[in-house]
């Protein structure tokens, strides 16, 4: 018998104690269980070549290992520094987005066409930057525009804050999204 | 050592050998037809991740991994982890609230995936609900046990409540009398939010009903064991309508939209005016006014409609001018009849339908000009002026661009031909219909565009069609079917894999999963395309197979009589049936002991079988003399065989031991009648059966057929044979009414030693299925003492008219026909005895409940005029 908290949740298979073999389901279990304690034997005495496994998943979805590689090899080529713990967590994230659009039976070419519609529909539609706001940023950061006026740089400002508060909702979207799904990495 | 070899092509020698490890849950063989791994092939880099992720969607696995062996690369090895599922969750330490209570508050539940992530969660959550129970000192842990089954776990969960808050004293600001009386939670209670907030809605729902417009019931504030709770009812709103005698206030109020509205505002009153007015014009007082009046104080809002109902008008006629098309079909479309009851507020809608009419039928340019309307002595006479313009059709049909699906089948889907009216209705449906023709073949994307050309008083129409790629099924997920076996669903399935994908066939999938009866959720998804082909995910959510049902009722002939059946309806997960009934009466007990296995040795032929014992007794209603009484004991069995979707065949083989006692000396017509007699028989069938609804048919037709066939080659002590037809047909004549009719008829004849059939086995007519003016089983030929004594041939006739009276009510009239006898060469349809009558239906969820009162139209002397029958379920 082993208990399990919440600071203590993993289990190692060995300690598996089988008891009573009188009825056939305890003999399936008997038969389950040698099944396992001998491919363990075996498999730590052999070499074997790994073919492709389960780095995450998001409740029924699977991220595989060569999934992970490609994806992470064609990052790296314009991202050197990028490590594959920020990879996964960026798939992690598309996964969420991608299931939400799908579930809005939005449609697009490309999965990456899909991820913009839901984010305009989801995201960038409900912001509204105030005039004054522009304003405000223009003359907190007057030194950064090095005298250029306002009404010259009024759409970059618009632009950047926009983006800003995009990056800023989808991160709390993604965090809520993430909160209700059942995600695991085991990399 | 484990090296990961990051490629996606196929390479290395073919697959001699594969492990599995880990499994539990699922079969290796569904393993690996999800995983598309199978021996004999090369293994793909690209293959095992695809697999994985689809073996993943099962929603069972924690982890899967695939690996080759180094030194031989045909050995592959696939390792599993499940995730754990709960077993059983145990509450313990719990003293006040009750487990129920407590599992209700939990976060998880029995036979979900447990989830380690969300233990310190569902803690906080639990302490959080029992704070509002009135422990908030209420602590909680959690332990997971696991079982000696694989991937099982037990929850065991601690609770200690710790001391309740009480509730000292309540102070109630608003009509304290009142809401006390209304309150269930009273001082000394522990303070329970969730019932204190019952107790609240309870309050609004009483405010509500009394006429307050919107009553509030809280906030409330707890400190140191005193309560304190504000209620306020609100202004009472009071609606009086006067001048009103055709619609009754209460249908008046009925179209008030304050209430809902939990408001009174102008707008409103408007509104309310607006629907009274539309009442009074849909019952013909095309001129009724509606004056509101308001007249408020400070508790109180009073509301009157004064009403000026004025004349009641009817259609007298309805005329055409400027019309070429058959005036009889103009007014057949307008809501507006001659001779019904006249509301102008129909006439734009009926202008627009004859607009629409004629557009329909070419008449692109038709205009209806505004009805004239002359009223007098009335009548409302309605004048339509129309003119038609040019009839358009359609000259050509030209089909662009179909290479893969031959012309003939498409030009079948457009279902429009040269000479057609031209109407934009027709081609958009038709323009629909090529696109589902093209999704049938699994081209699920396809462009369909319709060109238009009009030349002089025709179209030239082009459908211009881009087939785009094709689209197959790929493998098939089935999740959720934890007690389920997965071929009692695979074998529903009609797409296979690698065929032309079809939406239409999930549809019907989806439908057949449903029949099944085992699950109460199926959703049926086709995932991404994936190379030409996509795969499909069937998610199903299983209801309870264990059903106990049991019903007491009372018959004119039984009397009192009730059942009690207990069921399991998916034996060893294969959907196999097993069920065991009583049924008890005061002149029957029957005992069914019965087995379903819907496909048999794999085949879908449904298979059945049952052991019956019966004891009962044949009385006179009137006279309540024993005809006879009999103990039977039944053991059948014998298969189904759908032939089609609306024929279906079986046969079963029959073996009886019926002992018959008590018998009335004049039913005897052979010495079979009396003692036991073994009988055993083979009943072969067939049934056409196209009702809309089994248990309350409208329309539709159930005929059938049936020989029974008894001999001493099977073993039997008596000789016959026997058969029975059946017909009813079943007509909507309108939405109300239904008319039905059945015609039934039986012949048998003894052969060998066999002159006269059993008691048992002869025909008796009769009673509340039957011929209804008649006492059960009493039509026919009968002995010296005027006992039935039944016969070797039947004929029975029934028409029924079932009008619906709304509400789930109806009223039948019916004519019953029928006779009984003895030999089949004494049929004769004149000698057929009729009876008419009336019946009370009242809808239940398995037919009908049923009052019937038959009279007898050839009454004989000493008979009585008519029977009256009470039962469950339509005469046939």
């Amino acid at each position: 018998m082993r208990y399990i908290s919440a600071s203590d949740m993993l289990f190692k298979s060995d300690e598996l104690r089988v008891t009573s073999y009188k009825s056939s389901h305890n003999l399936r279990v008997f038969i389950f269980s040698l099944v396992t304690i001998y491919s363990l034997l075996v498999t730590s005495f052999s070499h074997a070549e790994l073919i492709d496994r389960v780095v995450a998943f998001v409740d029924e979805e699977a991220i595989t290992l060569s999934e992970l590689e490609e994806t992470y090899e064609n990052i790296k080529k314009v991202d050197a520094s990028i490590t594959r713990e920020e990879v996964l967590k960026t798939r992690i994230n598309r996964i969420l987005l991608l299931r939400e659009a799908r579930k809005l039976r939005i449609e697009a070419p490309t999965e990456d066409d899909l991820l913009h519609e839901y984010i305009d529909l989801k995201v960038r539609t409900f912001i509204k930057l105030k005039e004054e706001d522009i304003g405000d940023f223009y003359n907190r950061n007057r030194a950064e525009f090095k005298g250029m006026e306002f009404d010259d740089v009024r759409d970059k400002i618009e632009s950047y804050l926009l983006e800003k508060e995009v990056n800023l909702r989808l991160k709390r979207h993604i965090e809520d999204l993430r909160s209700k799904a059942y995600i695991k990495a085991q990399l | 050592m484990l090296l990961f070899v990051s490629s996606i092509e196929a390479s290395g020698p073919p697959i001699q050998k594969i492990d599995v490890e880990g499994l539990y849950s699922i079969e290796k063989e569904e393993l690996l037809y999800l995983l598309n791994v199978k021996a004999g092939d090369v293994l793909s880099p690209l293959t095992v991740r695809n697999g994985i992720k689809r073996v993943f969607l099962k929603g069972i696995f924690e982890d899967i991994s695939v690996e080759v062996d180094d030194a031989d690369k045909s050995k592959v090895k696939i390792k599993v982890k499940e995730r754990d599922i709960v077993k059983g969750i145990y509450i313990s330490g719990n003293e006040h609230l009750s487990k129920k209570v407590i599992k209700g508050h939990f976060l998880f539940t029995e036979g979900q995936v447990m989830r380690y992530d969300l233990i310190e969660d569902s803690i906080k959550k639990l302490r959080h609900a029992l704070s509002e129970r009135g422990f908030h000192r209420a602590e909680a842990s959690i332990q997971v046990e696991r079982t000696t089954e694989p991937y099982r776990v037990n929850v065991i969960l601690r609770v200690n409540e710790g001391e309740p808050e009480l509730i000292k004293s309540i102070k109630i600001y608003g009509p304290e009398y009142e809401v006390r009386s209304l309150m269930k939670v009273t001082e000394g209670d522990i303070y329970d939010q969730f019932r204190l907030r019952a107790d609240l809605n309870r309050i609004k729902r009483h405010y509500k009903k009394l006429g307050y417009l919107n009553p509030s019931a809280g906030p409330y504030t707890f400190f140191e064991g005193e309560l304190d709770l504000s209620i306020n009812p609100g202004k009472k709103l009071g609606i009086f309508f006067e001048g009103n005698s055709d619609i009754d206030s209460k249908a008046l109020l009925k179209e008030m939209p304050f209430f809902d509205a939990e408001d009174f505002r102008d707008d409103l009153v408007e509104e309310a005016s607006a629907r009274i007015t539309a009442l009074y014009h849909s019952r013909g007082y095309s001129f009724a006014q509606v004056a509101p009046v308001v007249a408020t104080d400070k508790d109180t809002i009073n509301l009157h409609f004064f009403v000026f109902e004025g004349e009641r008008f009817t259609v007298g006629s309805i005329r055409f001018t400027g019309v070429t098309l058959p005036e009889k079909n103009l007014k057949e479309i307008m809501s507006l009849k001659e001779g019904g009851v006249y509301n102008s507020d129909l006439i734009d809608s009926d202008r627009e339908s004859l607009r629409e009419f004629y557009n329909a039928l070419g008449y692109l340019n038709a205009h209806v000009e505004e009805f004239h309307v002359e009223i007098r002595n009335s009548k409302a006479d309605i004048n339509v002026t129309v003119s038609e313009g040019a009839k358009t059709e359609i000259i050509s049909i030209e089909i662009k661009g179909a290479e893969l699906i031959p012309e003939e089948k498409i030009r079948s889907a457009i279902g429009i031909k040269p000479g057609n009216p031209y109407n934009e209705v027709d081609i958009s449906d038709a323009r629909y219909r090529v696109i589902e023709l093209y999704g049938n073949y699994g081209f699920t994307e396809p462009m369909v565009d319709v060109k238009r050309e009009f030349v002089d008083k025709g179209a030239r129409i082009v459908f211009d069609i881009g087939e785009g790629p094709i689209t197959f099924f790929g493998k098939t997920v089935i999740r959720g079917n934890s007690n389920t076996r997965r071929e009692v669903i695979s074998r529903e399935l009609i797409h296979r894999e690698s065929r032309p994908f079809n939406y239409s066939l999930l549809t019907k999938e989806r439908q057949r999963l449903y029949k099944l009866g085992l699950f109460t959720d199926v959703d049926i998804d086709a995932l991404h395309k994936e190379n030409d082909a996509r795969d499909i995910l069937i998610g199903v959510k299983e209801g309870k197979a264990g059903i106990i049902e049991f019903g007491f009722g009372y018959g004119e002939y039984e009397r009192y009589r009730g059942f009690f059946d207990i069921s399991y309806r998916n034996l060893f997960g294969m959907n196999r049936q097993a069920s065991f009934r009583i049924e008890v009466s005061s002149l029957e007990q029957r005992y069914i002991l019965s087995y379903f296995e819907p496909w048999f040795l794999g085949r879908p032929m449904p298979f059945r079988m049952l052991l019956m014992r019966e004891e009962r007794t044949e009385k006179s209603i009137d006279t309540g003399e024993t005809r006879y009484k009999l103990r039977r004991h039944t053991a059948s069995a014998g298969f189904e065989k759908r032939l089609s979707e609306k024929l279906k065949a079986d046969i079963f083989y029959e073996f009886s031991i019926v002992k018959t006692f008590d018998v009335k000396p004049d039913v005897i017509l052979t010495r079979d009648d009396m003692g036991t007699l073994a009988i055993s028989a083979i009943r072969p069938g067939i049934i056409y059966d196209t009702r809309d609804n089994p248990f309350d048919p409208r329309r539709g037709v159930l005929a059938g057929i049936s020989l029974k066939m008894s001999s001493s080659v099977l073993l039997s002590e008596t000789d016959f044979m026997k058969v029975i037809f059946h017909g009813s047909i079943y007509k909507e004549v309108s939405r109300r009414f239904v008319l039905a009719l059945s015609l039934r008829g039986g012949i048998a004849q003894g052969f060998g030693a066999t002159r006269e059939l059993p008691l048992v086995e002869r025909f008796f007519l009769g009673g509340r299925t039957t011929v209804r003016g008649y006492e059960q089983d009493t039509l026919g030929p009968k002995g010296v003492d005027g006992t039935p004594t039944g016969g070797n041939a039947f004929l029975s006739t029934n028409l029924e008219l079932r009008t619906s009276i709304g509400k789930g009510a109806g009223l039948v009239t019916f004519v019953d026909g029928g006779n009984v006898w003895r030999k089949m060469g004494d049929v004769d349809a004149s000698g057929l005895k009729y009876t008419a009558g009336m019946g009370i239906r009242y809808n239940t969820p398995v037919g009908p409940l049923r009052i019937d009162y038959g009279h007898k139209l050839q009454r004989e002397r000493g008979e009585s005029r008519g029977e009256v029958h009470f039962s469950i379920g339509h005469a046939f």
